[in-house]
């Protein structure tokens, strides 16, 4: 039986301070799983020396939302695609890929504790929820139709933030999340009704924001482990 | 118009004013709730009408034990405010920590060293000491390689 390939997915565009995060967190991720494969997308600009062992380098272009064209050419079977600004601190990396079972994607989902709602801000709307985050994203890329929904997730966001698309009756606001296209893409589009969805059973260990912060033993809050994947994403230096 | 006087507390030293939560239904049934602080004497110099009810329900008793559950919450609520501010120092102070770490995978030397034990230990910082401690480690580890 051929196995199949896993591997790491990043995308650092735009600012080379996701480029330099990127590289931090692929050596994060060999800290704990040397065996590891990894495929970085990123701008030609920012490539250098650091690139040369990498499995898989990609140039892509230069929109913040790149990460849905990478997620849609992943070169792996099975893919585990991580936001640039992330750092790996748990040996249970290497096990990400049995979270996948029978699943096409698997997500971290966005719950409504005060602590979790200092880092998602508008989640609820219209008696539903942008519940799916994705900072993190476990998914079969071996299957054409979840690659399809890749690519659709990145084509129609772009359609969504040029304002040449947008579903009547739904509030302005959220045009600028691309979690309301993958909500639009996971609810509304028949094409991807069959498509298996799943949450990681230990959530938030698997993309874990800086700002949920720590309770009085010191202890991370909203997990009953330590994380896996800490998410610097609301202080990181993004202006570099 | 119905009026109550709710959890009353003394609000001064000299126990000459107080603050309460005063309750007030209409005809239709509806209710509002305020926040009142209330003198002991009026303009006149008499001891005012809303004093004498809230005492007349309540009690000084009534009163001492709400001043000191007042208290008690004012302190809960200071003590939650201290561990808030706390949490979001730390959370900072991480973060802070990782755009150090990220600035100091781009000095020169650490940038073009393959030396992966001490590039783990400056990854692994748990403080601004520790990263400066182990990447000027690695620097002059460089220089004399």
């Amino acid at each position: 039986m051929q196995t199949k390939s896993q591997g790491y997915l990043i995308v650092a565009s735009r600012k080379k301070s996701f480029y330099v995060s990127a590289l931090n967190l692929i050596e994060s991720i060999r800290d704990y799983h040397p065996e590891a494969k990894f495929a970085l997308f990123t701008e030609k600009r920012f490539m250098d020396h650091r690139c040369d062992d990498i499995d898989y380098v990609f140039e892509c272009g230069d929109h913040i939302r790149e990460k849905m064209y990478g997620m849609a050419n992943s070169p792996f079977d099975q893919t585990f695609y991580i936001d640039a600004d992330c750092e790996c601190e748990h040996e249970d990396i290497a096990n990400v890929w049995d979270h996948l079972k029978d699943n096409d994607l698997v997500f971290v989902k966005l719950t409504k504790e005060k602590e979790a709602q200092r880092v998602f801000v508008e989640v609820d709307f219209n008696g539903n929820s942008l519940d799916l985050c994705g900072g993190v994203c476990l998914y079969n890329s071996e299957k054409p139709i979840v690659k399809e929904f890749m690519q659709e997730w990145y084509d129609l966001f772009l359609k969504q933030e040029a304002k040449e698309w947008w579903p009547e009756g739904y509030p302005k606001s959220l045009a600028r999340w691309d979690q309301f296209t993958l909500w639009w893409l996971t609810n509304k589009v028949e094409k991807y009704k069959d498509i298996k969805i799943d949450i990681f059973e230990d959530n938030y260990r698997w993309n874990w924001f800086a700002p949920f912060g720590f309770d009085e033993d010191g202890k991370h809050r909203l997990v009953k482990k330590e994380p896996v994947i800490i998410h610097y994403s609301c202080f990181f230096n993004k202006d570099k | 118009m119905i009026k109550e006087w709710q959890t009353p507390a003394w609000d001064n030293e000299e126990k000459t004013r107080l603050i309460a939560v005063l309750v007030t239904k209409d005809e239709n049934g509806q209710e509002k709730k305020s926040t009142a602080t209330v003198n002991k004497f009026d303009s006149n110099g008499k001891v005012s009408k809303d004093w004498s009810d809230i005492l007349e329900i309540h009690g000084v008793k009534g009163v001492d034990k709400g001043t000191e559950a007042r208290m008690a919450f004012r302190k809960e609520k200071e003590r939650k405010q201290r561990r808030a501010d706390e949490e979001r120092r730390k959370s900072e102070e991480l973060q802070r920590l990782f755009n150090s770490k990220l600035a100091c995978f781009e000095i020169e030397e650490v940038k073009n060293s393959k030396n992966t034990k001490l590039r783990r230990k400056i990854r692994k910082s748990k403080n601004e000491i520790e990263l400066m401690t182990y990447t000027s480690v690695l620097v002059m580890k460089e220089y004399a390689d």
